[in-house]
């Protein structure tokens, strides 16, 4: 997993700071780190409320147990699976379709000329339409930026599942053609 | 549209570990290779460019949320920081200017097993390394004045003004902290915090070493291990603080963590802003009165056992000679003994009997 050790010479550092009582390393780690935990709480978790009370409650824990915690390299990837793993009660059944993909039913007229903020609507419209997984892999893939290995042992899967579960995704998009088409005409 | 455009290609890249760092610029192992394929495959430009515009529209399709952040933000905190109380101490606030020296004896580390750096260099951008011959002087942005040794390195972090002021100092460095009551200044180094909230001192800390020390030129210094300094957040009971007062010593011990208090090797004569110095020209003056008065001028408790050194009479010019010095001049001439017992200083001798 070489990826993962790119950006360990900073988050080392800064976890060592956090680990030592630095307030400002905490509040560093909270900052860097917050968006993309409530956005992938909320893909996972229908339930807003317990997101936020999860991501409060991790910080805390995260505060009172800073120096029984392990040396760890990758921040966001530990913050990420202990978010889930707070929120595992509240997620939907395995039962739910793991993989969409059908044609999406909505008509997608997208121009060429359409501005960054309409593309970003259409794809998250898009987006809607993949199972819960299937959004949560390629959040983790794409918006956290980690690795099919690391985006399986958060999921709980084995690295052929999340491989299939993203490129079920990533089909059904592509299915969508005018979304990758109009990439094209943005070039 | 290109017609030669492959979907399926776009996909190829997205399955790839490494590309969402390239196409985020995200510093990585695998950039470089990427850039070089970029650049050697132009047959595959188009679709690489439309695999990192999907990307960059995946992070764009999601909005931010700065209300909760902040809402969040203000949970956690009520619920973890406390306030800090002995660092607002009258003795800490009425610290005038702090001349620290706070030294690593070199000692390699037995234990291999950890490589990392012990230090938080958490900041590559706001980490400075003077690899000169001479000292290095910068200024940080409130103002406080860094004076790098040579072979040393100092970081802070981005926000390093925002509540409170932390460095991290591996080596040797003079910082004249500008005064600021209200954003407490932290040495971090090793296994040891120093705090003071104003103005200068000499800090030299070498990485690697089991044996810290905190020295004080003048003023007044807290220290504390890097252990108790995290507990002070939930507690206002501290194990172990040290305040050291001008001359003093605190030397951290990592094997049984815990500092014991003794005197600096070089005592210099503390400076006094609105009283006159103390002067060390004797003329046909009782021992006792030389010592009363050294200890004066260094801030160091001088006892002697014996009462007799009344009756002994010394002319002699200490004006220009340091503590050590002085007790040995006045030593030879007594007859007497002098030792250092933790931050005292004790002399032993018959005196005088006429």
């Amino acid at each position: 997993m070489r990826e993962l050790s790119n950006s360990m010479a900073n988050d080392t550092a800064l976890w060592t700071a956090f680990k030592a009582g630095s307030k400002v390393a905490f509040e560093e780690i909270y900052r860097r780190e917050i968006q993309g935990l409530i956005i992938y709480g909320k893909k996972i978790c229908y339930d807003y409320d317990a997101v936020q009370d999860a991501i409060q409650d991790l910080f805390i824990e995260l505060w009172n147990s800073k120096s029984r915690l392990s040396e760890t390299d990758n921040i966001r990837f530990y913050l990420l699976r202990s978010l889930r793993n707070k929120l595992s009660k509240k997620l939907p059944s395995p039962t739910e379709i793991d993989f969409i993909e059908a044609e999406p039913s909505i008509e997608f007229q997208i121009l060429s000329n359409d501005t960054e903020e309409e593309r970003a609507k259409y794809l998250k419209g898009a987006l809607s339409k993949l199972s819960k997984r299937q959004q949560e892999a390629i959040n983790l893939r794409y918006y956290h930026e980690l690795s099919n290995e690391e985006v399986a042992s958060i999921m709980g899967l084995n690295y052929q599942s999340v491989c299939k579960l993203i490129y079920s995704g990533l089909k059904f998009l592509k299915k969508n053609s005018s979304i990758f088409l109009l990439i094209i005409g943005v070039l | 549209m290109n017609t030669e455009y492959s979907g399926q290609k776009v996909i190829d890249f997205l399955q790839k570990d490494s590309f969402t760092k390239w196409a985020l610029s995200t510093p990585s192992f695998e950039y470089e290779q990427w850039e070089l394929y970029f650049r050697e495959n132009p047959a595959f430009q188009t679709e690489m460019l439309a695999a990192r515009r999907f990307i960059l529209d995946l992070k764009n399709a999601e909005s931010l949320d700065t209300d909760l952040e902040n809402q969040i933000w203000g949970n956690i905190k009520s619920r973890t920081f406390k306030p800090i109380n002995f660092f607002r101490s009258a003795a800490f606030r009425a610290a005038a200017s702090i001349i620290l020296l706070l030294s690593l004896l070199s000692y390699e580390y037995i234990d291999n097993r950890k490589k990392n750096e012990k230090f938080a260099f958490k900041n590559e951008k706001n980490k400075i390394e003077n690899s000169n011959v001479e000292a290095n002087r910068l200024e940080l942005p409130d103002g406080t004045i860094i004076n790098l040794s040579p072979e040393s390195k100092i970081s802070y972090p981005d926000n390093y003004n925002l509540t409170e002021r932390i460095v991290y100092l591996d080596g040797e460095a003079f910082f004249d902290v500008s005064k600021n009551p209200n954003k407490p200044f932290y040495v971090i180094s090793d296994n040891m915090v120093t705090k003071v909230l104003g103005t200068s001192f000499l800090v030299s800390a070498k990485k690697g070493s089991n044996e810290n020390s905190v020295s004080v030129k003048t003023g007044k210094v807290e220290v504390l291990s890097a252990e108790d300094y995290e507990k002070s957040w939930f507690s206002k009971e501290i194990k172990e603080k040290i305040l050291l007062e001008p001359n003093q010593k605190a030397v951290f011990s990592t094997s049984d963590n815990s500092f014991s208090k003794t005197l600096v090797e070089m005592p210099v004569q503390v400076t006094r802003q609105t009283k006159e110095p103390v002067r060390l020209n004797f003329d046909n003056t009782s021992a006792e009165e030389v010592l009363k008065r050294l200890s004066r001028a260094f801030n160091i408790e001088i006892n002697y056992g014996s009462e007799s050194f009344k009756n002994c009479l010394l002319t002699v010019d200490l004006e220009h000679e340091g503590l050590y010095a002085s007790l040995d001049i006045i030593c030879k001439t007594l007859n007497a003994n002098y030792r250092i017992v933790e931050t005292h200083i004790i002399i032993e001798g018959k005196g005088c009997t006429f």
